[in-house]
């Protein structure tokens, strides 16, 4: 005889027997006939939206917002290496000059 | 009233056989839809989303399958939008927590289904906690199969799929609710 492999599975199927059917009450139509117009009237004010409603979808504002930090992260990234640059360059410059007139900009 | 006049009635938009078709089906559409989602108002809101998309589909409706049919696979299809809904909330709720913080009770509710006796509510919760985690096809092969009482023909109908390939999504959800159900004993 073939040993049952999934015992605990049956003993809690044992518990769902005899389920009595769930049903809706019988306001169920009237709720289904208001969502169908609203529905019905909320299709006619997209259409009339629908230019304006795709950049306020949340996907689009996000997107939105991540390309804004990522535009700012790289735009501080670059301004910080130009300063650095700007600022060994000011430097070997102000130095060529000062030794033109024999000093050094330490002593400054 | 057969199914063939309520089929060309419902085409040519007739209100009073849509009010009849919802009345002979929305306690068994529910009760589908409910099995599946474990939550009763997500369970309404499928139920509604259900009837409105026969309204609107049934123009469309080639009766390749009886309409019954064609009804519990648009209730299935609704009810699974739902939940991949709600795994896209509850994927937000880790990332961002602050957003939604009502996502969180949601994911620690028990579902205490309405239609079994209270001696076995325990059990019963138990086991739709074991259910909520199978993997998507076989959850609903086991809910329709083994939860639902329906037979393996309609429900291979329902699911689109052929009937060997639904005995091995059942044999595979027994076998992982068997592991999930020793872990949950093993640790309490």
């Amino acid at each position: 005889m073939e040993k049952n492999s999934t015992p605990l599975v049956d003993e809690h199927l044992q518990s769902i027997q005899g389920m009595q059917e769930v049903g809706t009450d019988d306001f169920f139509y009237t709720r289904l006939k208001a969502k169908m117009l609203a529905r019905q009237s909320g299709d006619e004010k997209e259409q009339a939206m629908k230019g304006w409603s795709f950049p306020l979808k949340p996907v689009w504002v996000l997107g939105t917002l991540v390309l804004l930090l990522a535009v700012n992260g790289f735009m501080l990234a670059n301004q910080s290496a130009t300063k650095e640059t700007t600022s060994t360059v000011s430097t070997s410059s102000l130095q060529q000059f000062a030794e033109s007139y024999d000093q050094s900009i330490s002593s400054y | 009233m057969n199914e063939q006049e309520l089929i060309q009635q419902l085409k040519q938009g007739n209100e009073p056989a849509f009010r009849w078709l919802v009345d002979n089906y929305r306690n068994r559409v529910f009760h589908t839809v409910l099995n599946i989602l474990q939550d009763t108002n997500e369970a309404e809101d499928a139920a509604q989303e259900t009837f409105i998309q026969v309204f609107e589909s049934i123009k469309n409706f080639k009766e390749e399958s009886s309409l019954s049919t064609w009804i519990y696979r648009i209730a299935v299809h609704k009810a699974l939008d739902k939940i991949r809904r709600r795994k896209t909330r509850q994927r937000l709720h880790t990332l961002l927590p602050w957003w939604m913080p009502d996502e969180k009770k949601s994911e620690e509710a028990v579902f205490q289904h309405p239609g079994i006796a209270a001696e076995n509510k325990e059990k019963a919760a138990i086991l739709f906690k074991a259910i909520e985690a199978l993997p998507e096809k076989q959850k609903l092969a086991f809910t329709l199969i083994k939860v639902q009482g329906m037979n393996y023909e309609e429900a291979c109908e329902i699911l689109q799929q052929n009937i060997k390939a639904v005995e091995s999504l059942i044999s595979r959800a027994k076998v992982n609710l068997q592991k999930q159900l020793e872990n949950y004993y093993r640790e309490r």
